[in-house]
């Protein structure tokens, strides 16, 4: 999983994290397109439905069922 | 200075009151709140105490920080022998009370006796008298409150308070105040309903003298920033602890259908963002800047347009996937009952799961069931299960009983589905992935719990430096291994330990969970408890100092326990948690269950640095260090 290897991350600014959300599935950050409903997982290609606290801010809210 | 504040013995059957002191070396010692609750429990009952009879005391109190500039100061907490489990009862609770006994001069009340008719406490500006309260008799929680509020001619006091479930002591019956505050755990409602008092009502104008008012003020402000620049804290702002649903069950973290699965299929319906439907803005307990708590109007069934707060993440497990359902307006409707009849949502959904489980398996039918059909995911079901066991009706009777004893009655082996610890439901969490979890649960002063010990940010995998950061000699020194994988054995048991230090701690200030590292480590914890009891109250304690009165209190805990019989075997999972897999999830969550033999090295670990010996009874040594092996039990 990614976290272990996450073991020095660098200092992110709160806008940062607050653009970032952490796969579920393998624990790796990344950012998704803004506004978007749902997004893939850069690492470990994992789909997750998204949701947004604000324009700026987002969290996974659960798995995206592809059709 | 700021603890002026005095204990009250309430003698409710021969209707005296007695007012005391409280010693600075004992607030030293114990804090407040929680920890001197401890103190008091232990010292004030003899050892088998009936805990619905009128020898159990019962405990009211604020925390040290209560109604001070301290982020989120207005946690009250109750204890009492658990009619429950018959271990320590003990139950925190939000709202306006806790400051408001304070400013009524009272931190702690000790209430014992039984009065021989329905009555109710008013505190008022250092008096306290014992009211006559057959005319609340049977009114449920908002109406009681509504009415005490209109018979004391002010809107603005402050009111603890049992509804029927409490008076028919309901085995898991709350202590609430407004709409949905509950000290829910334990059964602290039946103890209240067993002395025959219906609520404590408080009202002060007292003034607490703040030692060093500009910086506590200043320092108070920069807490609250850092709290509310965390990501969680938006996150609740917008959701409350409902957010974490999605989350959990997506990876595999959540009970359901009682404990045949770890995950919801098709459990959408039940997260958060739904709430957005029904959503009337949002509130907070005293002190509070993230107001994480829902206001809502039911929109559909039987209770449609009815206005309540809430719901929490345990209801949407209590009423949603552990039962099967996945209608967010049944967990909407069930939790507005238990808060209106004065349940834990917890216990009681865990009941009805359990009670689903063994229909479903045949174990029972509807022969015993009063016709019901307790098939998972009936919505309607589950509904008038809560009804009937608020009153104690039919079936319901039995459940009001509480796991062991409901098991006790059904028979048929029904015991080895319940998922219980010490006597008391868990959460609908699943700890089957999280070693770490599963021994917090196992381990916990009053029962299978997530608000004890659970060291919740274990399953973020953090980083090791963060990990080092919150656990490595923060205060207190450990040399042993810290490992940020959530499926290890390896240096959980320290976490876990570190968590209940951290947790008693909160407890005993009177300050919220969620403004410490419980969801996040970016949140205060020992240091800031240090500067922030300087600063309001003018009490130089160390961060050390306070995990030593944390382990002190929690030592007392332990040690009342096993005064009511607790031995190691109380400190174990249910067995299906290590015969039976995780069925579903994510991989990381999915084939798992606990070893065993880990488990049990976990275990010993977790004693050894407790400094309890292989029984789990704290050593001599410890006691003595401690100061608590000799202490008189007659200071207060």
């Amino acid at each position: 999983m990614l976290g272990e290897e996450d073991t020095q991350p660098k200092e992110r600014s709160r806008e940062e994290r607050d653009a970032e959300v952490r796969c579920l599935g393998c624990l790796g950050h990344f950012r998704p397109p803004s506004g978007a409903d749902h997004a893939d997982c850069p690492h470990c290609g994992a789909s997750w439905r998204l949701t947004w606290l604000d324009a700026h801010s987002v969290k996974i809210r659960g798995p995206w069922k592809k059709s | 200075m700021a603890l002026n504040g005095k204990l009250a013995v309430i003698d409710l059957s021969d209707r005296s009151v007695s007012i005391k002191e409280i010693p600075m070396s004992v607030r030293k010692r114990f804090l407040g709140g929680r920890g001197l609750d401890a103190y008091l429990l232990y010292n004030y009952t003899l050892p088998g105490s009936d805990p619905l009879g009128p020898s159990n005391v019962m405990i009211v109190s604020c925390g040290l920080l209560g109604g001070l500039l301290a982020s989120s100061s207005g946690r009250c907490h109750i204890m009492a022998r658990s009619p429950l489990t018959g271990f320590v009862g003990s139950s925190n609770i939000g709202g306006y009370f806790a400051p408001e006994l304070r400013f009524a001069g009272f931190d702690h009340l000790v209430i014992r006796g039984r009065a021989a008719i329905p009555s109710y406490l008013w505190i008022n500006d250092g008096r306290i008298e014992i009211r006559d309260a057959a005319h609340l008799w049977g009114k449920d929680v908002f109406e009681t409150q509504a009415a005490l509020e209109q018979e004391l001619t002010d809107r603005a006091v402050q009111t603890l308070c049992i509804g029927p479930a409490g008076e028919k002591l309901v085995r898991f019956a709350t202590v609430m105040t407004g709409f949905k505050n509950a000290a829910g755990r334990t059964g602290l409602g039946a103890v209240m309903g067993s002395k025959n008092l219906k609520a404590i009502v408080a009202r002060g104008s007292g003034s607490l003298d703040i030692a060093h008012p500009e910086a506590a003020l200043e320092y108070n402000r920069s807490i609250n920033e850092r709290i509310l620049a965390t990501k969680i804290a938006g996150t609740m702002q917008k959701w409350g602890t409902m957010f974490i649903y999605g989350g959990t069950n997506a990876i595999g973290f959540v009970r359901t259908n009682n404990f045949l699965s770890n995950q919801l299929e098709d459990g959408e319906g039940l997260e958060a963002e739904n709430m957005e439907d029904v959503s009337v803005g949002h509130g907070a307990c005293f002190g509070c800047q993230v107001h994480c708590r829902h206001r809502y109007v039911i929109k559909e069934g039987a209770y449609a347009g009815t206005y309540a707060e809430g719901p929490e993440y345990s209801s949407q497990g209590a009423f949603g996937s552990m039962v099967g359902c996945r209608d967010l307006n049944t967990v909407l409707a069930c939790n507005h009952l238990v808060n209106r009849d004065g349940m834990d949502t917890l216990e009681t959904g865990n009941m009805i799961a359990w009670a689903m489980e063994l229909f479903e398996k045949g174990i029972i039918t509807l022969a015993d069931t009063d016709g019901i059909d307790l098939r998972f995911g009936n919505d309607e079901a589950v509904i008038e299960m809560v009804r009937r066991i608020a009153g104690r009706v039919g079936f319901g009777h039995i459940l009001a009983e509480g796991p062991l004893r409901a098991a006790g009655v059904v028979g048929r082996g029904s015991e080895d589905y319940l998922i219980q610890i010490k006597g008391m439901s868990n959460l609908h969490s699943d700890e089957r992935p999280t070693p770490a979890l599963a021994l917090g649960i196992a381990t916990s002063s009053r029962g299978a719990d997530h608000i004890r010990s659970r060291p919740g940010i274990d399953v973020y995998n953090l980083p090791l430096p963060t990990l080092e950061r919150v656990y490595r000699d923060n205060p207190a020194p450990y040399a042993g291994p810290l490992v940020n994988r959530f499926d290890s054995y390896e240096g959980k048991a320290w976490m876990v330990l570190w968590q209940e230090h951290n947790y008693m701690a909160v407890d005993a200030l009177g300050v919220c969970k969620f403004h410490t590292i419980f969801m996040s480590p970016n949140l205060p914890s020992f240091t800031e408890f240090s500067r922030m009891v300087e600063l309001n109250t003018g009490l130089c304690l160390t961060p050390l100092q306070i995990w030593d009165a944390a382990n002190r209190s929690y030592t007392l805990e332990r040690m009342f326990n096993i005064r009511e019989g607790l031995t190691r075997a109380h400190d174990m999972l249910p067995e299906r948690y290590f015969t039976v897999p995780t069925p579903a999830g994510l991989p990381m969550a999915k084939g798992k269950s606990i070893d065993r033999d880990r488990f049990e090295g976990m275990l010993d670990e977790y004693y050894g640095l407790h400094e309890w010996d292989a029984s789990g009874t704290p050593t001599p040594q410890l006691l003595e260090r401690l100061g608590i092996g000799w202490e008189p039990t007659d200071v207060l």
